[in-house]
């Protein structure tokens, strides 16, 4: 199930609001057990034959963490959790990825062919996290397997995100409160979210969609520019609204999620972008991978291997080609860059220029992302380039002035502007401000949901 | 304040999402989408299999988008703000795939660099179709016409802003290549847009709301093909040259206008043409023996209901025939897409039986089994321009 659905936003979630706030606020455990009944019915509306892996998945974990919570076994415990969890990961996300290489490399090998259940590297990170910080001793392990299945499995946050860490909401787990302050808030933050999926992300993806199927070789630059920024907004503002969809259900039901998007696209440096763009994954990495393996506190050559790491698995992460550790490898020549050649020069510039170069190298790196294929990719960076032979075209026209207003809500939307507006109006008047303008967006927001289906038959022009 | 601030807004969204809700529970739920042409996702049923993969849940899904409280009144909302926004403030005319102009409506035309290798196969490997019809027919002891009939983006095509495509060099090119092709297979072709993109001729023959043509570029048609039957045909066929035009009162829903909920302003009429002296037919659809009213006109009820294209024949519909009892009189077999059907109401008239046939919806004989069996005088297949490299469906027919 999405959010941005009418069968979660008009059945889904008022039902089970109805069912969680029927139940009193003493009986926390068997609020929990509604809101976990529910998210699994949420995971299993993607095909219940995944319930199986999640439930795996929880168990695993829920065992390791007992285990790594006695201290004379908690490396047991933890190295038991990631072989189990990366294990899995590796054969429902990877496996076929690498057959696929080492066929290429001339060794057949048979390539199986798994279905990638919804979710799995999010809560297969969790999961970890959570074994992880029983460990190292900043959270107690859970008795409950149930409250670990809930922290699991939470559906505001199973699917995509944000990453939340075990030791953050150890507590809401059991000692929460929903106040209506937070309920209020965590609409306004839902609607939100919900309007930059529906009015932006998803009309810029439209935008998108359309120039990137072109064949590279003939594609003006000017378009395959505009498609690359195009791209560049949709892939920010899905992920950005999915998070504060995710951070709004939360509060619905007490939980305080992470932020994970800071604005990112003001960032006067990629190392910047990276501490403002999917913080909870990044910051994942950074405790779990990049501080064990010493960090920056180890000779130089070290830390370039420590990066090394950190980025190959980060492109690792996001999906299982080529692709994307190219995508990981384009971060990390950058952030090396910073820290060791330009980083003082580019401090020393002006910050126009500082933006300018961090959204062309973000630019870049989101046609790799989305590309198939690294041809694919290569082939459109060259278009970009002017390398097809045509700079401009009639089509270059349709697609700036078509997607204009939604490209023109993007650009204000990358900017925060609401801190701005905050600043300046005060408390009270950005209160009514916030729950009008939410209102207002969930308006819109149904009206694209219920018109989104819209597809007259082709037969029409015979 | 903050309190009272923060309930009456939870009430308002809450209020918003069950009310949404409610309507879907209790309101009737549509099945069919008029202005999409299509019918709407309903409720699927549950299989062990398809709640295991997840697809009987997308099945729901894909239902409640297709049946949302308010579907139909917020796509006809949602399309008046775009056919402001887009043609007066975004300067960029293009709504539901529709190019709007100020008394025109155009089909958008996604951008494409078509290959010419693969339209000259496409156009060859239609002419050989074509071709193998036209001998099955002659074989018969028939005579076989090809007619090309301009589509309305190909009578339009300089009506298109710069930055949109025309596909002006794709029908070229897939023109040459088909009448090239057809030239070498001695094939007698018809070109109807020859005459009806004469600038004096194109704004009454191409209709400005709809793909196909009006009743008066049909009879023009109708005109060229009986002409060169005529020139061919040992005993003269009968022409219909005394005629009465009207035009129906509803309002004309083109495939344009109608993808614009009728909101675009541009009006059209459907017309009509009947033959002075009256000969009455019998008419059977579908199969020989299901006779139908005899009337090639498809009349709504209400004449405030507005009306589409299908009012010549009735629309797609397989086979056709078209019975007048004049055995002294020649048979014409005539087959093509939705272009046959403005044509047909005139074609029966010089005939003892005319019948038609669209191979996208008729399975029951091949087209040489028929021309086999019926051994008709003429065959004629209508073809329009957007579709001469194109030798699927009734371009595949042989």
């Amino acid at each position: 199930m999405v959010f941005s659905s009418v069968s979660f936003l008009v059945f889904f979630l008022p039902v089970l609001l109805a069912l969680y706030y029927i139940v009193p606020q003493k009986f926390r455990s068997a609020r929990n057990l509604v809101l976990l009944l529910a998210s699994l019915f949420f995971y299993a509306w993607g095909g219940v034959g995944f319930l199986a892996l999640l439930f795996v998945s929880i168990t695993v974990n829920y065992l390791c963490g007992l285990v790594a919570g006695l201290t004379r076994y908690k490396r047991l415990g933890v190295t038991a959790a990631c072989v189990v969890g990366i294990g899995l990961l590796f054969v429902y996300k990877y496996a076929g990825f690498f057959a696929g290489t080492v066929n290429a490399l001339g060794i057949a090998v048979p390539v199986p062919d798994i279905v990638l259940p919804i979710g799995i590297s999010f809560y297969t990170f969790q999961g970890l996290s959570y074994v992880i910080d029983v460990s190292r001793g900043t959270a107690p392990a859970q008795k409950n397997p149930l409250n670990v299945a809930l922290y699991i499995a939470l559906f505001p946050q199973l699917v995509a995100g944000p990453i939340v860490r075990y030791d953050t909401v150890s507590l809401a787990l059991t000692e929460r409160r929903e106040t209506l302050e937070a309920f209020a808030s965590g609409l306004v933050r839902f609607s939100v979210g919900l309007a930059k999926k529906m009015l932006i992300a998803n009309v810029m993806g439209e935008a998108a969609d359309g120039i990137f199927a072109h064949d590279a070789a003939t594609l003006p630059a000017a378009l395959a520019w505009l498609g690359a920024v195009y791209y560049t907004f949709q892939i920010y503002f899905d992920f950005s609204a999915y998070s504060d969809m995710a951070i709004g259900l939360g509060r619905l039901f007490g939980f305080e999620f992470c932020e994970n998007f800071d604005y990112p696209y003001i960032s006067r440096t990629v190392t910047e972008f990276w501490r403002r763009w999917h913080m909870s994954l990044s910051g994942w990495f950074r405790d779990y991978v990049y501080f064990p393996l010493g960090g920056s506190r180890v000779p130089r050559w070290k830390h370039v291997r420590n990066l090394a790491a950190v980025w190959l698995l980060t492109g690792l992460w996001h999906g299982a080609n080529w692709t994307f550790i190219l995508w990981g490898a384009w971060f990390l020549l950058l952030l090396l860059g910073e820290k060791f050649v330009w980083g003082r020069a580019l401090e020393r510039l002006p910050a126009a220029v500082g933006r300018i170069y961090t959204m062309l190298a973000v630019i870049l790196s989101w046609v790799l992302f989305r590309s198939a294929s690294i041809n694919a990719a290569f082939g459109y960076i060259s278009s970009m380039l002017g390398f097809s032979g045509r700079l401009f075209s009639g089509e270059c026209v349709y697609y700036f002035r078509l997607y204009l207003p939604a490209l023109a809500a993007a650009a204000v939307g990358s900017l925060p502007v609401k801190r701005l507006l905050e600043k300046r109006l005060g408390d009270t008047a950005s209160l009514w401000l916030s729950r009008l303008w939410a209102l207002l967006l969930l308006a819109l927001s149904y009206v694209m949901l219920a018109t989104g289906s819209f597809n007259p038959f082709i037969y029409f022009q015979f | 304040m903050k309190k009272l601030l923060n309930i009456l807004f939870i009430a308002a969204f809450l209020g918003f999402i069950l009310l949404a809700g409610a309507a879907y529970v209790l309101l009737p739920r549509q099945t069919y989408s008029f202005y999409e042409n299509r019918n709407l996702a309903q409720l699927p049923s549950p299989s062990a299999e398809s709640i295991l993969d997840g697809s009987y849940f997308a099945g729901v899904d894909r239902a409640l988008s297709d049946t949302a409280a308010g579907r139909s009144t917020l796509l006809k909302a949602k399309t008046a703000l775009q056919l402001f926004l887009n043609v007066k403030i975004l300067n960029c005319p293009v709504v539901n795939e529709v190019v709007v102009l100020d008394d025109l409506l155009l089909p958008f035309n996604p951008y494409l660099e078509a290959d010419p290798q693969a339209v000259k196969a496409g156009a060859e490997c239609q002419a050989d179709n074509i071709a193998a019809a036209r001998d099955t027919t002659e074989a018969a002891g028939g005579e076989y016409f090809f007619v090309m009939v301009p589509c309305q983006y190909v009578s339009y095509e300089e009506e298109y802003p710069d930055y949109l495509d025309n596909r002006a060099e794709l029908t070229k090119t897939a023109s040459a290549y088909l009448k090239e092709a057809l030239a070498d297979r001695n094939v007698n072709v018809i070109d109807a847009g020859e005459t009806l993109l004469e600038p004096e001729v194109r704004d009454e023959a191409a209709s400005r709301v709809d793909n196909h043509y009006t009743m008066k570029g049909a009879y023009l048609t109708y005109r060229l093909i009986m002409d060169a039957i005529n020139a061919a045909a040992e005993e003269p066929v009968d022409v219909m040259e005394d005629y009465i035009y009207s035009e129906l009162p509803n309002g004309y829903l083109g495939s344009r206008s109608r993808k614009l909920f009728g909101l675009s302003g541009v009006r059209e009429a459907l017309g009509m043409i009947d033959p002075v002296d009256e000969i009455p037919f019998r008419r059977y659809n579908w199969s020989e023996d299901n006779e139908v009213p005899a009337t090639v006109w498809s009349l709504p009820s209400d004449p405030r209901e507005e009306w589409t294209y299908g009012l010549y024949m009735g629309g797609d519909i397989g086979y056709t025939r078209i019975d007048t009892e004049r055995p002294e009189k020649p048979t014409i077999l005539i087959y093509g897409d939705s272009f046959t059907n403005a044509v047909e109401c005139l074609m029966w008239y010089g005939f003892d039986e005319m019948h038609s046939l669209d191979f996208r919806m008729y399975d029951k004989m091949t087209l040489s089994g028929f021309i086999e069996e019926l051994k008709p005088d003429y065959v004629v297949f209508i073809r329009d321009y957007e579709q001469l490299a194109a030798a699927g469906g009734n371009g595949g027919a042989r």
